[in-house]
């Protein structure tokens, strides 16, 4: 039986600003499992997934592994739990990319060789080794979402965490990047709007609107239901109405067309 | 001509400009006349030597003039208004000052900006310096480059709704909220990426990989203009 990765208990985040982000959120994902958090904007997605790094720290209850989030063993979370955030800007702060991809392992007290040899390989791995001597800002987007997720892969964490990893991406990179986590067995958590990605990569969902779980369950549960979908400001992915009204499948796909009626 | 004659590891680039600096420092008029006179010709071949792109750093050169004739003016001003009693005083004073800022900034230019400044904060990690110092030179690097990016973009946006001219007070008022728009950008990105170093376990210690040692020709560059340096100072 798989072991549980990730387990949140009733967390609840409020801004310092009086914002209530996150309502009483439970959940759980096996090891091995890949989970897709999607939502509209706004729905809390980007605090959830600070949570599960220690980055910020609500009411509640965050288990890794089984073990719950505190101030020790911050350290030891983070080296479990690798976030790639939204925005590469963000995450890359190192003059070159060969530097901000060897920043996690310098930090964790690697040896020079093998921090090395693990930057080549890993840059190899997602073919980024002609961009090792480049500065951040010299990249594209593409090239800089890639490089982020260099930076959390060499430190090879349990759970892979990734925050709107499809926006802004051009059609080649973001078939790079589905390629690339369909590949992977590591317990991935994504949070997405990109429907026809959380299509091709998830294998349950969460659907979350105004900082609360609204429903939960697997992809044709979530993704095919419109009336669902279209309530919290979503549409059903054209993935999902490729294949189930391909030639020879009998049904009307015009009925799954967003109608404008939802929230938005 | 895209590379440089002459490729310098980044240590010596830091060295030389060291000794640059502790020269000009420490030359006082009425000799420094000829003795800057022949340093600035000195560093101007060494420019020609180690610049890696000539155009793009005569680019840079002619930017360099603006900003150094602004701030010799500058100095002209403070020193004939708080210097010393006679104008001939005065006029030694600036031509003290104005000289060594010229050469200090040519300096600068020619052994720091117009290299990678990527291998010149390696240069500076290979020396062993404070940690804090580095992590404070790494990250005002990468700001300064984001800070960059966030003003064009601004700016473009603000442009791009600009039919035609606003009177004075308006224009000034509408800065002041892009400013103020600015600062709560540069507050927000610098919480995300603080939050970024957490996350993979910042511990306030930065580690570079690096890519280039020293060879026979840095060796025999260091000597040749510590030499030549020494040379000017003594004779």
């Amino acid at each position: 039986m798989k072991r549980i990765a990730l387990e949140v208990n009733h967390l609840s985040y409020t801004f310092p600003d009086g914002t209530l982000a996150l309502r009483d959120i439970s959940f759980s994902v096996k090891e091995g499992e890949k989970l897709m958090i999607i939502g509209p904007n706004g729905a809390g997605k980007s605090t959830l997934l600070l949570n599960f790094n220690g980055l910020l720290r609500g009411k509640g209850e965050v288990k890794i592994y089984g073990e719950a989030i505190t101030k020790k063993n911050l350290k030891k979370i983070r080296s479990q739990v690798g976030l790639v955030f939204q925005n590469p800007e963000d995450q890359l702060f190192m003059p070159k990319v060969v530097d901000d991809v060897a920043f996690g392992l310098f930090g964790r007290g690697v040896n020079r060789e093998e921090i090395e040899s693990k930057v080549k390989k890993i840059l190899g791995d997602l073919g980024l080794e002609s961009l090792a001597e480049k500065s951040p800002h010299q990249l594209s987007l593409g090239e800089k979402k890639k490089v982020s997720l260099a930076t959390v892969l060499v430190l090879k964490p349990e759970i892979l965490i990734l925050d709107e990893p499809s926006s802004g991406l051009d059609p080649g990179s973001r078939r790079w990047l589905i390629n690339y986590l369909q590949k992977t067995d590591r317990t991935t958590v994504v949070a997405t709007h990109d429907l026809d990605l959380a299509w091709e990569l998830g294998q349950t969902m969460i659907l979350m609107d105004k900082g609360k779980i609204v429903a939960r369950g697997g992809k044709e549960e979530i993704l095919g239901n419109k009336n669902l979908l279209e309530q919290h400001g979503l549409e059903v992915p054209l993935l999902y109405l490729l294949e189930r009204f391909s030639p020879g499948s009998g049904g009307k796909g015009s009925d799954y067309v967003f109608s404008g009626s939802g929230k938005n | 001509m895209k590379k440089p004659i002459f490729s310098l590891d980044p240590r010596v680039r830091i060295i030389c400009l060291a000794v640059s600096l502790t020269f000009v420092l420490s030359t006082f008029f009425p000799e420094a006349y000829w003795k800057f006179e022949v340093f600035l010709l000195c560093l101007l071949a060494v420019f020609y030597l180690i610049s890696p792109k000539i155009a793009r750093s005569f680019r840079n050169f002619l930017r360099l003039s603006l900003f150094l004739i602004a701030l010799l003016l500058f100095l002209a001003a403070v020193t004939l208004v708080f210097s010393a009693e006679t104008f001939r005083n005065r006029l030694e004073n600036y031509l003290d000052l104005a000289s060594k800022t010229f050469l200090i900034s040519i300096s600068i230019f020619v052994f720091i900006l117009d290299g990678d400044f990527a291998d010149f904060i390696k240069g500076f990690y290979l020396f062993r310096l404070p940690a804090s110092f580095l992590a404070m030179l790494t990250f005002a690097y990468r700001y300064f480059i984001l800070l960059r990016q966030e003003v064009v973009s601004i700016f473009r946006a603000r442009i791009s709704r600009t039919v035609k001219r606003r009177p004075f007070l308006e224009e000034m008022k509408i800065t002041g909220l892009i400013l103020n728009q600015y600062l709560l950008r540069l507050l927000e990105r610098s919480e995300r990426i603080y939050a970024a170093l957490l996350s993979r376990g910042f511990q306030g210690r930065l580690g570079f990989l690096i890519n280039f040692k020293l060879s026979k020709s840095d060796y025999c560059f260091l000597f040749l203009f510590s030499s030549v340096v020494a040379a000017i100072k003594f004779i």
